[in-house]
């Protein structure tokens, strides 16, 4: 039985007090982002493109159009946001630097509010500079974990360790490979644990180098560095960010490839970042 | 401080032995107290299904349970270390006078552990019809409930007392240290620290 007042699992409902901090979080964002040169962009809720994206296909949620062909409901903002500003807004509108505030949906009813952004053509500096400035618009602060897909990918394609393995940081079989700097690379936590890279190989020393020139632009804390995080997008192809505080994840990004395209983007969670003002506010009473 | 969920019992004190011995001291929950804390940790003792929900959801850094626990809820954790404790088996259980009919279109198994039931036979391209149950699986067969059961199987006396024979091992499992994928990366050095101490002594290479 469903009763009146019932709403589905995970579909979100804000009122009164968290509605306004919603609204807030939105509005100062997107006049940050306004500011910082970014065209707002609002896309379909049903895409074609959403199965590029995701490696675990069973969290989208699908149906039909009137051809028959797979349409799902936007799980990802992303694609779509590259696809529609590069083959059909390229020919009119020059901005490479697009904005969303929209929902993404989950298999079987979760709905996730984000505030987006993508660089076409723009790096990763620029995506973690704007997310770190829209979370300090925000008075938020979370720890921020820099990481690089690629080193992954390394371990997988040139030392045989099994993406698996990696995918679910199986910590005992990783450090189990003879590799004599396994363990030292999995322990890699601080900007100093990269001070001398000098016993890594070259191609995994030079993905490590990325990271470190990334960690020493940066006037941010807390800081930590985690060089085996796997960020589990298709897309993502070399360095990428999470910000977080306890179990909540605010914020992420990286750069990435679609349709050759190279790119850089983010997405802050709008509903942990209300979780998050609403427990501030709390504790400042 | 780094806090650790255990499942109740005898894996837990199995565990607070080898924190015993690590730091020296008693670590010993306190008769019915569901928290101990010492030497920077804070135990939780919950129930052994639970433990990965705790680590999962961030109230615990990390938590020590089975990985047949871990394969059932397909939680996102990290797997640190297999401490080789409460070592046993998933097995397809059936009466002794039967055998496994892998002709028959569709197998009704009773079972705690619905997913490792599920994609076992989905492996073997099989239907199956699981039944969900909560406990004395191994009477599910015996009254008709289910064609066999998936359950674990320690020494096997149990299934043995009720008349029924292991057909087919599924897996092995033993406790692991699990971790908070979060936890995990803010709490690097505190977390590898105890991963390596804990290592040496089930490795049995503490000094």
């Amino acid at each position: 039985m469903i009763f009146e007042h019932e709403i589905p699992s995970d579909s979100k409902l804000y009122f009164g007090k968290s509605a306004k901090i919603k609204r807030d979080i939105e509005s100062r964002s997107s006049q940050l982002l306004e500011s910082l040169g970014f065209e707002e962009i609002v896309t379909p809720v049903f895409s074609y493109h959403q199965h590029d994206s995701f490696e675990n296909q069973s969290q989208l949620i699908k149906l039909n159009d009137d051809h028959n062909h797979t349409v799902t409901l936007r799980a990802d903002s992303t694609p779509d946001v590259v696809r529609i500003a590069t083959k059909r807004l390229g020919r009119s509108m020059e901005s490479k630097k697009w904005f969303y505030i929209q929902p993404t949906l989950n298999f079987p009813t979760q709905e996730q509010y984000q505030i987006g952004g993508e660089v076409l053509q723009g790096n990763f500096s620029e995506a973690l500079d704007v997310t770190i400035s829209l979370l300090q618009t925000l008075e938020l602060q979370p720890i921020l974990q820099l990481a690089n897909i690629r080193i992954p990918q390394l371990l997988n394609e040139k030392y045989g360790i099994s993406l698996e393995l990696l995918k679910s940081m199986q910590i005992e079989k990783i450090l189990a490979n003879d590799l004599p700097w396994i363990e030292r690379l999995v322990a890699i936590h601080t900007i100093d644990d990269l001070s001398d890279l000098n016993m890594f190989p070259d191609d995994i020393k030079q993905e490590l180098l990325k990271i470190k020139l990334e960690a020493q632009r940066l006037d941010y804390e807390p800081l930590i560095i985690s060089p085996l995080f796997y960020a589990k997008m298709r897309y993502y192809d070399s360095l990428t960010f999470k910000m977080f505080s306890g179990n909540a994840l605010l914020a992420m990004g990286g750069e990435y490839v679609i349709d050759d395209l190279k790119a850089a983007g983010f997405a802050i969670y709008t509903d942990e970042c209300i979780a998050m003002k609403i427990r501030i506010n709390e504790e400042n009473k | 401080m780094l806090t650790i969920a255990l499942p109740k019992g005898r894996i837990a004190e199995e565990t607070l032995d080898i924190f015993s011995k690590i730091f020296n001291t008693n670590f010993a929950f306190d008769n019915r107290k569901l928290i101990l804390e010492a030497h920077g940790f804070r135990f939780l003792n919950v129930r052994n299904q639970d433990v990965p929900t705790y680590v999962a959801h961030g109230a615990a850094d990390l938590g020590v349970v089975g990985l047949d626990v871990i394969t059932e809820q397909e939680l996102d954790i990290v797997d640190l270390l297999d401490m080789q404790l409460g070592c046993c088996k998933v097995a397809i259980g059936i009466k002794n006078e039967d055998a496994l009919d892998w002709s028959k279109p569709d197998i009704k198994i009773a079972t705690k552990m619905v997913n490792i039931t599920k994609n076992y036979f989905a492996q073997k391209a099989v239907g199956v019809q699981v039944i969900k149950l909560y406990g004395s699986i191994e009477l599910a067969p015996l009254v008709g409930l289910a064609d066999a059961i998936v359950d674990i199987v320690d020494t096997g006396a149990t299934m043995r007392e009720n008349g029924l024979k292991v057909a087919e091992e599924i897996m092995s499992s033993s406790a692991h240290l699990i971790a908070n994928n979060n936890s995990f990366y803010a709490k690097k050095s505190d977390i590898l620290s105890i991963y390596d101490k804990i290592k040496k002594v089930v490795d049995g290479n503490l000094p």
